[in-house]
């Protein structure tokens, strides 16, 4: 019996964490939520793991919501997008509440599912699959629930071996030869007992799920976090049991994920490939301005890169992925970087390796990023990623170095002048973006 | 009351488009990528406040039809809002289908009835403009005609027989209007777009009813109007083009590529259906190491690899490597496989150029400039090995020529 027939007359309910700031993705979420950023063109990162939901056949969606919900509460709406604005089927945004007991803020990812345990009983479903709003991969769940349903598994953990020198960033899972969970490390700074990595998917037997996170929140030392607390005291316990995904995957936390990830969405070897994924979105506003088909004038040149409508490009753009709207001035060069929507690059700039965010206009002769011409790979460890954050203002012939992240509205009335360093004094809080360690490669 | 509806013309069939328009009307031919014709229309309705339009469909409406569907794309639909599909319908002793322009109004007269407008806005959905209707509906109320006629002066060279043309005084009455002359004496024409006072066109209609055959709106009905009511022309400058042929489809199309195109899709707010061949769900365009695109309109979904020069590409069109599309317009999911060459192709939806075939190319165009298109069908796969071989009956033609010869 496939996946899908043993799974039809099992109820699920997913429950997406899109809650926390992105603190380590600093300046693009400083506006929004982490899974409202922008990704690969015309998405936000909530979009795959929607998709993900969508094409599982999983009817039943809650999407936790916490820091800055506006724009992600705008883009996900009633989830008409993927499909759950139809009979038999919810998307429902969730935000924190005030109880009867003062509750407040989410204190961690199991308090914000424990707070909507009313959603998800209302739902009655058999299964809870916990999700995260930020990971960019396409997954079909039913596998999976098929899997936690055949081992008879209070909670199913997904996992994926990591090099040994990348433990440290997650949280690591011991298995025995029947792939029962036996131990759990959370980031374990040496010697790491496994290299199987929790990718942060959960399956939960929803009755158990209940009776923990109602233990739980009477718990005083619990930090009511599923990572640390709920799933390594059900390790002891209880029937977990590790599932191994081999896919692409990756949490694009950081701004140096996050452009690493775009990177490889631009290289046919690295497993993103989001043509093939019919991730879907919500168009509503999307092309609001630039509803016409990129437009590629004399003198523009585009290779190795995507652009999406709107678009005008009068310089060369090459191994770089391109929002709606964004114009590239005659003489200008764009190289292995991400600019969204609506960014505007006067004539005759270099950028390279950078993150633009949205409605930044970068004058001309500006240089954002390495000036010289050395291709800028995502396997160049040590390259400094550079990050414009939204609405920035850079007057002409600026000049940000490598490594600089400039903070949303910034204009040339508080830009030190230039060259913009890394943690260089000045009126704007320009901090340095490190690359946040060794990223995760298949 | 509503102030103003509209009902909007979407034809019957047209002469000149060939293999383009063997399966759906003029108005629901792409444009631009991916628009249609008729969103000029209804986002021109939409922006200028009219809320209530109806669309007279007749030849082969399916793509017009889906394509519309609720009108919420351009707003038109919700509270208050509609976009009404008025396609030829069968009543107890009725067979007849539209025999005109006001014959389908005088057979659509309930959403006249139902609406109830103080005006009703008259126009074509198979131009190419964009105009501010609710302009044209306060000059109209404001001279107290009851019909204004939407006029624009044309260059002499446009001038041709098939146009009606408007002649007026200094107030801007109409005193005279030839439909279609064989010798055009003037060079304002009417640009098919009507403001009729409700009544007044009621009354009009209402001599069908009385078995007059009156089946024409500018044959039949408005010259004859001159004399018996206020006819006041209002003046258009901007942009308009009626595409009569498909040289002038596919220059006005090219024409997007110049340096300050005249047609304006993002300033005019020209909106369109998202859900049209999954417009919504394409991916960003991609373009690979090989790709060498220059002054072209690539659209979402578009795969490139090859060279695209002073082109059009609707979404989803794959151009291969060591391909060559040039001085061409590529409707959705055309593939161009490796190695083909296009030269002043027009392809329909899903046409395949199979590798190393060559079709139009020359490297040295025609002297005299003269266009030689060639028009490919819906569907059609050109092979690279015999004519015999082209699937013909798929309506693959050059333009007024007869079907294409192998090179």
């Amino acid at each position: 019996m496939s996946a899908v027939q043993e799974m039809r007359s099992v109820r699920t309910t997913a429950m997406i964490m899109a809650g926390g700031q992105g603190s380590r993705l600093s300046i693009l979420s400083e506006k929004r939520a982490k899974p409202a950023v922008p990704f690969g063109g015309i998405y936000r990162i909530i979009d795959f793991t929607m998709s993900n939901v969508m094409h599982s056949q999983i009817p039943v969606v809650g999407i936790c919501t916490q820091y800055k919900p506006y724009s992600l509460t705008d883009h996900l709406s009633i989830g008409e997008a993927w499909g759950f604005a139809r009979r038999g089927h919810v998307a429902k945004v969730l935000p924190p509440y005030t109880g009867e007991e003062d509750s407040d803020w989410y204190a961690g990812t199991a308090d914000a599912i424990y707070q909507n345990l009313g959603f998800i009983e209302r739902c009655q479903p058999d299964l809870v699959l916990v999700l995260s709003g930020d990971h960019i991969y396409k997954m079909d769940y039913r596998p999976l629930l098929a899997f936690h349903r055949r081992r008879r598994a209070a909670l199913t953990v997904v996992c994926q071996e990591v090099p040994v020198e990348e433990t440290s960033r997650f949280g690591i899972v011991e298995t025995d030869g029947e792939d029962r969970v036996r131990g759990f490390q959370e980031k374990p700074k040496d010697s790491p007992r496994s290299n199987l990595a929790n990718l942060g998917i959960y399956v939960f037997e929803a009755a158990v799920l209940a009776d923990r996170l109602r233990a739980d929140v009477h718990n005083k030392e619990s930090s009511h976090d599923f990572g640390r607390d709920i799933i390594p005291a059900m390790i002891e316990s209880a029937p977990c049991y590790a599932y191994r995904f081999s896919g692409y995957w990756r949490d694009v936390g950081t701004c140096r994920s996050y452009w690493e990830a775009h990177m490889d969405m631009l290289d046919p070897r690295s497993g993103l490939e989001i043509d093939r994924w019919e991730v879907y979105t919500a168009t509503k506003s999307l092309y609001d301005g630039c509803l016409v088909a990129a437009r590629i004038r004399s003198g523009g040149r585009v290779s190795r890169s995507v652009t999406s409508c709107g678009c005008q490009i009068e310089g060369e753009v090459r191994h770089s992925v391109l929002s709606p709207g964004v114009y590239v001035g005659p003489g200008s060069v764009v190289e292995s970087s991400v600019l969204l929507n609506g960014v505007q690059i006067g004539r005759d700039c270099i950028v390279r390796g950078s993150v633009i965010d949205k409605q930044s206009i970068i004058a001309e002769r500006c240089v954002v990023g390495e000036e010289s011409a050395q291709v800028k790979d995502k396997t160049d460890e040590e390259s400094l990623i550079t990050v414009v954050g939204k609405q920035v203002r850079l007057p002409a012939d600026y000049m940000v170095c490598p490594g600089c992240a400039i903070p949303f509205g910034t204009g040339p009335e508080t830009l030190p002048p230039p060259p913009l360093r890394p943690r260089s004094e000045g009126p704007v809080a320009v901090r340095s973006v490190r690359p946040g360690g060794r990223s995760r490669r298949r | 009351m509503e102030r103003a509806a509209a009902l909007v013309l979407a034809g019957g069939h047209i002469q000149g488009y060939g293999v383009l328009a063997l399966l759906r009307a003029k108005a629901a031919l792409p444009f631009a990528g991916f628009y249609r014709i008729v969103d000029f229309a209804l986002s021109g309705l939409s922006r200028s406040g009219i809320r209530r339009v109806g669309l007279l469909c007749q030849y082969l409406p399916a793509s017009l039809i889906e394509h519309v569907g609720t009108g919420e794309p351009w707003g038109l639909s919700g509270f208050g809002c509609e976009v009404r599909l008025m396609p030829p319908f069968m009543g107890v002793g009725k067979v007849e289908w539209f025999r005109g322009t006001a014959d389908a109004i005088y057979q659509n007269m309930n959403a006249i009835y139902d609406w109830n407008p103080s005006y009703v806005v008259i126009c074509s959905a198979e131009h190419v403009y964009s105009l501010d209707f609710a302009d044209v509906v306060a000059f109209h109320e404001s001279s107290g005609a009851d019909l204004t006629i939407v006029e624009k002066q044309m260059p002499p060279e446009r001038l041709s027989k098939r146009f009606g043309y408007v002649i007026s005084d200094e107030q801007g009455q109409v005193v005279r209007f030839q439909e279609m002359p064989d010798k055009p004496s003037h060079d304002r024409i009417s640009i098919g777009i009507y403001v009729f006072t409700k009544d007044v066109l009621v009354r009009e209609l209402d001599r069908l009813g009385q078995g007059e055959k009156c089946f024409s709106l500018a044959r039949d009905i408005i010259p004859t109007m001159v004399d018996r009511y206020r006819v006041a022309s209002y003046r258009f400058r901007g942009y308009w083009d009626y595409l009569e042929t498909v040289e002038d489809y596919y220059r006005a199309s090219l024409s997007l590529l110049g340096d300050s195109p005249e047609i304006d899709l993002v300033g005019w707010e020209v909106l369109t259906n998202l859900d049209d061949r999954d417009l919504a769900r394409r991916p960003s365009a991609r373009f690979s190491a090989t790709a060498d695109v220059r002054d072209s309109l690539i659209s979402p979904g578009c795969d490139i690899e090859g060279t695209v020069e002073n082109s059009v590409l609707s979404p989803g069109v794959v151009v291969e490597r060591e391909a060559v599309v040039r001085d061409s317009i590529l409707m959705h999911d055309a593939r161009v496989e490796r190695g083909a060459r296009l030269c002043q192709v027009v392809a329909d939806k899903d046409a395949i150029f199979e590798q190393g075939s060559t079709v139009g190319f020359q490297d040295t165009p025609p002297r005299d400039g003269r266009l030689q298109l060639t028009l490919i069908g819906k569907g059609s796969v050109v092979s690279s090995r015999s004519s015999s071989q082209w699937r013909a009956g798929q309506a693959l033609g050059r333009c007024g020529q007869g079907p294409l010869e192998a090179n």
